[in-house]
């Protein structure tokens, strides 16, 4: 395949990309390895896109963004990069896929993925108990105690978004103040389910049969 | 959710019968409506239900209507998919996965 442009990662910044070359008529194709909408695909509500004022589900507004950018033509490729090289004036990328794809340019638009914490237990425990996404996994600790880690936006909007089917959560922060947003710190606050453990950092996940 | 012939919806009642007792070594995926990462998934799974057909049985069970089988099998997050063969596990796979991976997991049994 040969197109002007690739664009790496199919999430909000991906596909806004991807709509401008489309409506530019840029030749191009969008690359994505799992679903669009990226880490806004896995949020349970929006509530902070402009123009969205009642909250939006995550996975709504990335079918949203996704077919916004397709009625303008964008190609999208699902599939996973293995290489990107320097080819004369322009790139090769190879894809699990068999044909190549040759470009001009790449706009890189990768995004990012939850932190690990990186303690004994986490990596074991996946999909047994430690999750990275509330919204999927919540339903499956109905009436359970959960803890989140961490302190930015994510962890204090999935404990807040987690107190509808546990019975306490847990917030463990490792310093003294939350870095989340105020407005999502209030939630927390007033919601008698969430503890907060302040300047606690978790050192493992140990088993242990429910 | 699509009607694709290659892949068989799974509860807690036929779970043993259609799996576990399967001549065919079986994948069920375990997912829900409201898991963004599982609508990723379904469609490969999908996919590679035509591309393995008569060689691995491709299944999909809904963790909302069936408590028991996630349960039986620790399932904690989804998507989860586990490959059974005369009734035991192989192996698993949780998350959404690119399909290269998925098809790994498929080519330990076929």
């Amino acid at each position: 395949m040969n197109v002007d442009l690739v664009i790496l990662g199919g999430g909000p910044a991906g596909l806004t990309a991807g709509m401008y070359a489309a409506r530019a008529r840029i030749p191009s194709v969008l690359i994505e390895r799992g679903q669009t909408g990226g880490q806004m695909a896995a949020t349970a509500t929006v509530e902070n896109y402009p123009g969205f004022v009642d909250p939006v589900l995550g996975v709504d507004l990335a079918q949203k963004m996704e077919a916004h950018a397709r009625k303008f033509g964008l190609e999208i490729l699902y599939t996973e990069v293995s290489t990107v090289k320097k080819d004369n004036d322009g790139f090769l990328i190879k894809t699990d896929n068999p044909d190549v794809v040759r470009c001009k340019a790449i706009i890189l638009a990768t995004g990012a993925s939850p932190v690990k914490m990186g303690i004994p237990g986490e990596a074991e425990l996946y999909g047994k108990g430690v999750s990275y996404c509330a919204v999927c996994d919540g339903p499956f600790f109905q009436d359970l105690e959960v803890a989140v880690v961490g302190g930015g936006d994510s962890a204090v909007e999935e404990s807040v978004y987690l107190a509808r089917f546990a019975k306490k959560v847990h917030l463990i922060h490792r310093r003294d103040e939350l870095r989340a947003c105020k407005e999502i710190q209030e939630k927390a606050f007033a919601e008698e389910k969430v503890s907060i453990h302040w300047s606690t950092a978790p050192v493992a996940v140990p088993e242990k049969k429910m | 959710m699509s009607d694709n012939p290659n892949v068989l919806h799974v509860t807690d009642t036929d779970f043993e019968q259609q799996i576990l007792k399967s001549e065919l070594p079986a994948l069920v995926d375990f997912w829900a409506a409201w898991c963004g990462p599982c609508r990723t998934v379904g469609p490969v799974v999908e996919e590679l239900a035509g591309e393995y057909a008569g060689k691995v049985k491709i299944a999909k069970m809904n963790v909302d209507e069936n408590k028991f089988t996630p349960g039986r099998y620790g399932i904690r997050g989804i998507p989860t998919l586990i490959l059974f063969k005369d009734g035991q596990v192989v192996d698993q796979i949780v998350g959404a996965v690119p399909k290269n991976r998925i098809k790994d997991l498929l080519n330990k049994v076929s």
